[in-house]
């Protein structure tokens, strides 16, 4: 099924059109140091778009290789796996594959398999489905397994099909996403222990609520 | 020269305060329709050089059936409230029975068993604010209906409070002598793209005035340690802050389990966020960019922040806009500065809440609850975010500091008062 880059945008969840701003079609980088930008209207896919640096005006151009909808961001330098995506100066997220100038920047919970093609899958958007169990780094995402596609693409896919593999944990029942980044680990190493106390005083107070709903009185 | 505004010099606390509210504060819930009952007197009253004074009324939820460290949060907050450089004069309402209420002692009752019972009020006179009180569950004679006795005599406390705070004027203040909140809240992608960064600019441009300018809503934090450890003032600081920043992801991991969705939302997904430290550098953006301007200190809620500065303070809140506010304001933010993308109408009992905006929908439709609109379209045509920040945001403020302007959450009579509660009650 083809899908035009109009209705590919409608499809978006009904927050996008909440949130509807009629800007310029431009590329903003809000930072000298930003490897990628974001896209303050809709845009199309190789249409030339000048890029506004905040404080310096216009700094260059990028021509999208997919539809940009609104809000998202776009690569506008070459990035290799497992660097650093830039975005106000900092670190917001690490490549989990190379992408290309041009190409939307946004965060993913599975690797899609080289047997699919990135950009084709995302026009039908970014949410490939749900997951039916848990899970974990490294796990094959498998239709009907653990994986159920809601996504145009793969919603017709034999039982089975490896559609890709997960790069950060999914809860069961969690939405499986396209995508290229993922989140970047915590500045702050956590004290163990403490985390440790913190559960248990919440495992704590679950297992008394439990308890006590039970009671008959 | 160092920028001033006009401001109440209060003699007996050696603060400036921008407004000359009278404060109707109820001790305990049980007796918010009460003090509401001796307010609707007052309603329409305004005094000051351009009208933007009046009696106003804190109904809350807090002060009955705190336990332990709750109850000092509750304190502290009220304090904080009462106590307010823009306060001139505060009633309290009291039912008696309440924590936080003062009531007289029965016979055979000695003050030191009832010290809490009297530590609002003396800690208010302490601080030298223009305190009184009624109180309900008085030995009230026979033949006296106590319910209406007490809003007879509260009414005539405030009339008294009202006809001296109306003959103060506003004299010259030094502009550092001011603290400022920022928040934001119903934001959009308009809110991290433009209105934090912008108020960013304004926040560094008023920490080099000398002002402390407090941020909170720790949740709202988590994600950007990176750029908050690089701001910090210095080692006891950076350790403050990594206390705080472990103790939230720590709550946070131990309920993600009952969170049906993780951060970032799948709204936030939709609308382009990507990760949890893309969606709070958007937020966080709001104390600048500006490696010169430091974290000084991070607070507990509630906790007063020190005056002329020149610096950040970081206070630990939730993410929820009205306890958010509160803490600040309870800390003596004499004006909060707060961003919306979808508009709120926010407001704080005591402190004007200036709301700003870069979404142009949202303005139109709202401009009756918002009071700034950062023109970004001009970004497109050769400004630069900063000036269009400084020169719409920060004249505004000035503004409303001198009472030349009411804020939007002012006009509209917006006292709103949430006490962060610890969800523990007796």
């Amino acid at each position: 099924m083809r899908i035009s880059a109009s209705s590919w945008s409608e499809q978006l969840l009904p927050v996008a059109q909440l949130t509807h701003v009629a800007l310029p079609q431009v590329v903003y980088k809000a930072d000298a140091r930003d490897n990628v930008g974001t896209a303050l209207a809709p845009l199309a896919e190789g249409v030339e778009y000048p890029v506004y640096e905040e404080g310096r005006g216009i700094v260059g151009s990028v021509r999208p290789i997919v539809p940009i909808p609104q809000w998202h961001k776009v690569a506008l330098e070459k990035l290799e796996e497992g660097s650093e995506v830039r975005k106000f100066g900092h670190v917001i997220g690490i490549c989990a594959c190379n992408i290309d100038v041009g190409f939307v920047v946004h965060v993913t919970n599975v690797l899609l398999d080289p047997a699919f093609d990135l950009p084709k899958a995302l026009r039908g958007g970014f949410v490939l489905g749900t997951a039916t169990s848990r899970l974990e780094r490294g796990d094959f995402v498998r239709v009907g397994v653990n994986f159920r596609p809601t996504h145009p693409l793969f919603r017709q896919l034999p039982p089975r099909t490896k559609v890709g593999v997960a790069v950060a944990p999914v809860r069961e029942g969690g939405t499986l996403r396209l995508g290229n980044i993922v989140e970047p680990p915590p500045g702050v190493r956590l004290n163990e222990r403490y985390v440790r106390l913190v559960k248990d005083f919440y495992r704590f107070l679950r297992s008394s609520f439990i308890e006590f709903a039970r009671v008959q009185v | 020269m160092a920028e001033a505004v006009q401001a109440y010099y209060r003699e007996s606390r050696k603060v400036f305060g921008v407004r000359n509210h009278v404060l109707i504060l109820p001790t305990t819930p049980c007796v918010n329709r009460l003090a509401e009952l001796v307010y609707e007197e007052f309603k329409g009253e305004r005094w000051g050089e351009h009208g933007e004074n009046r009696v106003v009324l804190a109904r809350h939820n807090a002060g009955c059936c705190h336990v332990g460290f709750d109850l000092d949060v509750a304190f502290e907050t009220l304090l904080g409230i009462a106590s307010h450089p823009n306060v001139y004069g505060v009633l309290l309402v009291s039912l008696g029975c309440g924590q936080l209420c003062k009531r007289p002692l029965g016979s055979g009752e000695s003050r030191l068993e009832n010290l809490l019972s009297f530590k609002l009020y003396e800690r208010l006179v302490k601080r030298g604010v223009e305190v009184r009180w009624v109180n309900l569950q008085e030995p009230w004679p026979e033949s006296v209906d106590g319910f209406e006795r007490v809003v007879e005599l509260g009414r005539k406390f405030v009339r008294g409070m009202l006809e001296s705070a109306s003959s103060l004027k506003r004299t010259d203040a030094p502009l550092k002598r001011v603290v400022i909140g920022v928040g934001n809240g119903a934001s959009d992608p308009t809110s991290g793209l433009f209105a934090n960064p912008a108020v960013g600019y304004v926040v560094e441009k008023l920490v080099r005035e000398g002002v402390s300018v407090v941020f909170c809503q720790t949740t709202e934090v988590l994600g950007s340690e990176g750029l908050l450890l690089s701001r910090v003032a210095d080692e006891t600081v950076a350790r403050k802050l990594k206390r705080l920043l472990e103790a939230a992801y720590a709550v946070k991991e131990a309920l993600s389990e009952y969170t049906l969705e993780t951060d970032p939302t799948p709204g936030n997904i939709a609308s382009g966020i990507s990760t949890l430290a893309e969606k709070s550098l958007g937020s966080v953006l709001k104390i600048g960019s500006d490696a010169n301007v430091k974290i000084l200190d991070v607070l507990p809620y509630a906790r007063q922040v020190p005056r002329g500065r020149g610096g950040l303070f970081l206070m630990d809140s939730p993410g929820e806009d009205i306890p958010a506010i509160t803490g600040m304001v309870a800390g003596g933010a004499h004006a909060v500065i707060f961003t919306t993308g979808l508009g709120t109408p926010a407001g704080s009992v005591v402190s004007p809440v200036l709301k700003v905006t870069a979404n142009r929908e949202t303005y139109a439709k709202l401009a009756s609850i918002i009071d700034v609109y950062i023109p970004v379209e001009e970004v497109f045509s050769g400004r630069s975010l900063r000036e269009l920040a400084v020169e719409t945001i920060y004249p505004a403020l000035l503004d409303v500091l001198s009472g030349e302007r009411l804020a939007k959450s002012e006009v509209n009579g917006q006292m709103d008062l949430d006490v962060r509660g610890y969800w523990l009650r007796a």
